[in-house]
């Protein structure tokens, strides 16, 4: 080989050296000494446990009896973070308030809710499907479901793109399992939607009505399309740092679909801590559900460390989050961060620190 | 399954790279101008689509930097290839042919739609 060729190729491969570096998955993740607002002790706290890469922004509270402390890293205090699946105990939470107000029962058929005819889902109980025990699966939308997710993985897209109208309608085409415990994101679409028919609303009115407007968290919203995310939205991005679609639809929103900020996911728990906020018997172990874990509506409660834990976590595509509750001490933590990277073991250090 | 995801398409993304550079360096499958295009391209666009695949971490990321090192060698070594290559291989098909230049076309448009991602 040439002299030449053998000095092209040398400075190509340097050239590729410095332009995977610069490209790397990762790049731009947050860390310790990464730019923070709010309180510097909680952001030095969180962002020191954060791995070494794939976290590109964070949004963090803790509450304790002395009071609420929020932090933001990489993003602006009253940027608003997607909860993902925390949005689940909200719903929870709205399900027992209509339960306590009379306005209806647990036992509550989906057929005599949401217009579905006699298909076998249709028996379905309000009850079953808080405490993840309906028999629907995991996902409507059978093997073309998987097809979606796949390729809205590949191309960093939301996959959960139906209307109200068509998550009801997948009610007509699954094949339900038997009554046991499973983590179903189709039967938290379907119990929210139910409990908004029941309310004569939709969705996002009925988290508005019932708990961001009483309980102020003026953050707290459920946008339906992209052009609803306001003016704080953070954009979610997965470990390697490629931004990712925000996941605002309106026939999943039950089960994800919810925004907040670091101050209203504060105000949030301080609200349950002291007992204030509706539907709290949501929090409430009613069942078993699985591997020493127990279900109220949604929250699920498990000892840890010889500490009675109630939490919910969330992944999204471009956002991971965990709350969680030690009711008997009255501390809370949470945690959001656009990452793909789990974060739950960062919301329980910091939950178990609070009662410190 | 992270650990198998990363595993199995850190392989993937090995393969087509030493692919590239043998077929640089005048290794038999791309013996044509056609094929030594479709060999470049689908290991730029692996490299691309591995990228945003990957649970890569603050070590296996490593892995992808030297992937994208070996591609831009491989990417030179095809460069000087091209000119002594005839732009399809003698004697081949032109159902072959035509099926070489419909697989370029795709891994191009995987590897723009996935680039067009990264923002």
């Amino acid at each position: 080989m040439r002299r030449s060729v053998v000095v092209t190729v040398i400075t190509a491969a340097a050239a590729g050296l410095v332009l995977g570096a610069w490209l790397r998955p990762g790049a731009g993740s947050i860390g310790a000494g990464s730019p923070a607002h709010g309180d510097e002790t909680l952001a030095r706290n969180a962002a020191e446990r954060l791995p070494a890469t794939g976290v590109h922004a964070l949004s963090v509270a803790v509450v304790g009896p002395d009071g609420g402390r929020t932090a933001t890293v990489g993003a602006p205090l009253d940027a608003t973070f997607e909860i993902g699946s925390i949005t689940k105990g909200i719903t929870g939470m709205i399900y027992a308030d209509m339960v306590e107000r009379g306005e209806t029962r647990p036992d509550a058929r989906i057929g005599e809710l949401l217009d579905i005819g006699d298909v076998p889902a249709a028996d379905i109980t309000l009850e079953e499907l808080a405490q993840q025990r309906s028999g629907l699966p995991r996902l409507g939308g059978g093997a073309s479901m998987f097809v979606r997710a796949a390729i809205s993985s590949l191309l960093a897209r939301n996959p959960y793109r139906d209307s109200v109208e068509e998550t009801i309608a997948a009610l007509a085409e699954v094949e339900l399992g038997e009554k046991e415990p499973l983590y179903s994101n189709l039967g938290f679409a379907v119990l929210g939607h139910a409990l908004a028919a029941a309310a004569d609303t939709t969705y996002p009115e009925l988290v508005r009505d019932r708990i961001a407007e009483p309980l102020g968290l003026e953050s707290l919203t459920v946008p339906s399309s992209a052009d609803e995310l306001g003016p704080h939205a953070m954009q979610g991005r997965d470990a390697a740092g490629r931004a990712q679609e925000a996941w605002a639809d309106p026939g999943s929103a039950p089960a994800g679909g919810i925004r907040a900020s670091a101050a209203d996911m504060a105000r949030l728990a301080t609200a349950i801590l002291r007992g204030q906020a509706p539907g709290m018997t949501a929090l409430d172990p009613a069942a078993d559900f699985t591997d020493g874990q127990r279900i109220g509506a949604a929250w699920i409660t498990e000892e840890i460390d010889g500490r009675a834990i109630t939490w919910h976590n969330g992944g999204t595509g471009g956002f991971r989050s965990w709350i969680g509750f030690d009711r008997e001490r009255g501390t809370a933590a949470y945690v959001a961060g656009a990452t793909s990277a789990d974060l739950d073991a960062i919301g329980l250090a910091l939950l178990k620190e609070a009662g410190q | 399954m992270s650990t198998v995801i990363v595993v199995a398409l850190s392989l993937w993304l090995t393969i087509e790279v030493v692919s590239l550079i043998r077929a640089g360096l005048g290794a038999p499958h791309a013996p044509s101008r056609m094929r030594l295009a479709v060999v470049a391209v689908e290991a730029v666009m692996v490299v691309i689509v591995t990228r945003a695949l990957v649970p890569w971490n603050h070590l296996t990321q490593w892995i992808w930097v030297v992937a994208v090192t070996g591609t831009a060698a491989g990417l030179a070594l095809a460069a000087h290839r091209w000119s002594r290559l005839p732009a399809v291989q003698p004697g081949v098909s032109a159902t072959r042919t035509v099926a070489s230049g419909i697989q370029l076309m795709v891994l191009v448009g995987i590897g723009v739609l996935v680039a067009s991602t990264f923002r």
